[in-house]
């Protein structure tokens, strides 16, 4: 494949070559809008009409770097995703991928010095008090550790900084674990 | 409630069976501009809206020339190098790494004063000053961070927009001092009721005055809130005794609550004096605890006069050892008020004489090349005793070199330090905004890395594009730097 700057440069005037980096990147978008919407057939409206937002855009857009790019393509399918759950008043729903939510319990349970037997009552205090989260710390949680995205990604598709992000992701984790470690006390 | 699904092997599901390029195409093709909500290439949404029918034709008419003079503008800032790029920081203020935090746990208690007397501040909260998100008084463990910035470097490390705006002109700060306090109760932030304020008054290398800022994180903008004061004493004295002298003080003597004289050595603790004699109460759970404070060799003993009762609370340093007691006064009779009284009236003076001896010692201290700002703050946040400075107006195009060649992302935010006056200005977007001749040096915080970076000293000459170095520095290099240079 040609390098992304050429391929968005040519896009830039006939948007049928844009094609490559549809295919490049289809597969990561498609999971991103599915983790939250849990429909395939609404998650196939959805990011067609996020690469059309991205081809009508693109006349504007300036490449810098490969991740810049990425972060761009992922805020406009945020901001998309977001903004049908918006217009439909639905509670957005998440979809985690196993073996990322075992890391997030090591994460928060990092300081618990939880043994495996206490791994499923912990996964359960952890879900619930996920559920109980506002619905932007949430997102935020999804973005950073079941997306994977790097704080500098999250901010470009959040419009925070860096600084912000980080700040925010640390109090939410410290929030997480004293309710779980007030469970514990109080268990 | 949001619904979380856990699903085995999510991440590894190949989707490209959906792909359907043509669909994106047939979509693109019915609208190939952004449709209101598009994002331009800053990522802000279109605004544009369409008036239909001869009704509105007014509303359409003035809309065109707004819209048109905002093309212009628009065109304007991107043609032309020599305009100002507006600098939004839409962050929360966060405590800077580079610089360390002072952690103060305190047990409130809503009708209490507290003075605190940490290393490098002082604070003193009157009652009823402290409140959660729904204005009630915050009872309980109260976490309080502080973090003071005594020199330019260190205000410049704390990556805080430096930039004030007044009347459409926006001005650099000469600082006289910064201070970041925040307050917390189980995580949540907890804020100054209104119309109260804390007095805090912290250490500073920066003898320049200047009026007194509070960086508004709602509208991302210092506001002016007045001019520099000193210390100044909140409660009266007689006012305190006032409050504290009721008649409900009179107990029986003969219930069936504990009560306790107070026994320690004056000497250690010359403001309790005063309360030598008086028998105070204690709740039934504190029995205990009352017998094992009178067991017990302790390095401080406090007391805190509320309105109904005595507060003592008794610690060890360098343990974590401490008890605090809720008492009340024990008089058996109208005739015991008035000697109550005066001897409380003795007690409440010899505290205050001992802020008093606190503040003295501060301006003592001060004499040792360490001066006191002090404030009287109104909210929770960044606060800032500055002399705004007209800021530079000739912009060049930057290009900050990373040591590893790169350059920095044009998202950063950068602090640009004038030599001369130690004005401190910040800057984004790959521009800097600066007069000729003058002499500056850059700051950069780069938070994820955990790395700060700084330019040689440099002095713009012309309107050609500046590529600089940056090199990775520290806080401490930065004060012997500009203390050097300045």
């Amino acid at each position: 494949m040609e390098d992304e700057l050429t391929i968005i440069e040519r896009a830039k005037t006939n948007p049928q070559d844009f094609k490559p980096l549809y295919q490049k990147y289809f597969n990561d978008v498609f999971r991103f809008v599915l983790s939250r919407t849990g429909d395939i057939e609404l998650t196939k409206d959805l990011v067609s009409d996020v690469f059309c937002k991205v081809l009508q855009a693109l006349p504007n857009y300036t490449y810098q770097s490969p991740s810049g790019f990425k972060a761009w393509l992922f805020k406009i399918a945020y901001t998309t995703t977001m903004e049908f759950f918006r217009k439909q008043k639905k509670e957005v729903s998440i979809t985690v991928d196993e073996t990322d939510f075992n890391r997030f319990i090591n994460e928060i349970a990092e300081k618990n010095s939880s043994s495996e037997n206490n791994k499923e009552q912990l996964k359960k205090q952890l879900l619930e008090a996920l559920q109980q989260l506002n619905p932007n710390d949430l997102q935020l949680l999804e973005l950073r550790f079941f997306d994977n995205l790097s704080y500098a990604e999250i901010a470009q598709i959040t419009e925070k900084t860096e600084t912000n992000v980080k700040t925010k992701t640390f109090r939410l984790l410290k929030k997480l674990q004293s309710e779980i470690l007030k469970t514990y006390n109080h268990g | 409630m949001a619904k979380i699904n856990i699903q085995p092997d999510f991440n590894n599901q190949n989707f490209e069976k959906y792909q359907d390029f043509d669909k994106v195409m047939d979509k693109y093709n019915q609208n190939p501009t952004p449709e209101n909500g598009g994002e331009n290439k800053n990522g802000k949404k279109f605004n544009f809206k369409i008036f239909i029918g001869p009704g509105i034709a007014a509303i359409t008419i003035i809309a065109s020339i707004f819209y048109m003079q905002k093309d212009k503008k628009s065109h304007n800032e991107k043609t032309n190098e020599t305009q100002q790029e507006e600098l939004i920081v839409d962050e929360e203020i966060v405590f800077s790494p580079n610089i360390p935090v002072d952690t103060l746990k305190l047990n409130i208690n809503p009708d209490s004063s507290y003075i605190i007397t940490q290393n490098d501040y002082f604070m003193f909260i009157p009652p009823k000053t402290l409140v959660d998100e729904n204005n009630e008084y915050v009872e309980g463990e109260v976490e309080f961070l502080f973090q003071g910035y005594k020199n330019v470097a260190e205000i410049a490390s704390s990556n805080i927009p430096m930039n004030y705006d007044s009347n459409g002109t926006t001005y650099a700060f000469q600082s006289g001092g910064m201070f970041q306090l925040r307050a917390y109760q189980r995580n949540n932030p907890i804020n100054i009721k209104p119309k109260k304020e804390i007095t805090i008054a912290y250490k500073t290398e920066l003898e320049q005055s200047g009026n007194v800022y509070y960086y508004d994180e709602q509208k991302n903008n210092w506001t002016f809130t007045e001019k520099d004061k000193g210390l100044q004493n909140t409660d009266s004295i007689a006012k305190i005794i006032d409050e504290l002298i009721t008649e409900s003080l009179i107990d029986n003597i003969n219930d069936k609550r504990v009560v306790f004289d107070l026994d320690v050595l004056t000497s250690d603790f010359p403001q309790l004096k005063p309360l030598k004699g008086i028998l105070f109460s204690v709740a039934d759970k504190d029995s205990l605890l009352v017998r094992t404070i009178a067991q017990t060799q302790w390095n401080f003993v406090e007391a805190t006069i509320n309105k109904n009762n005595v507060k003592f609370c008794f610690g060890k340093t360098n343990t974590d050892t401490n008890a605090c007691l809720l008492t009340r006064p024990v008089v058996t009779s109208k005739k015991e008020i008035k000697s109550l009284k005066n001897k409380l009236q003795d007690f409440v003076q010899t505290k205050q004489q001992s802020i008093i001896d606190q503040k003295k010692q501060l301006v003592f201290e001060s004499n040792k090349n360490q001066i006191y700002r002090a404030f009287k703050i109104t909210g929770f946040g960044v606060w800032n005793c500055d002399r705004p400075f007209k800021d530079d107006d000739a912009i060049v195009q930057l290009d900050l070199k990373l040591p590893n060649g790169e350059s920095l992302d044009e998202h950063k935010t950068f602090q640009l330090i004038r030599l001369n006056n130690k004005a401190i200005a910040t800057g984004r977007s790959k521009k800097l905004k600066c007069k000729k001749g003058q002499k500056y040096i850059i700051m950069v915080n780069d938070y994820d890395a955990k790395k700060i970076y700084s330019t040689k000293v440099f002095t713009v000459k012309n309107q050609k594009p500046l590529a600089l170095k940056l090199k990775e520095t520290d806080t401490k290099q930065m004060v012997l730097k500009l203390n050097t240079k300045l």
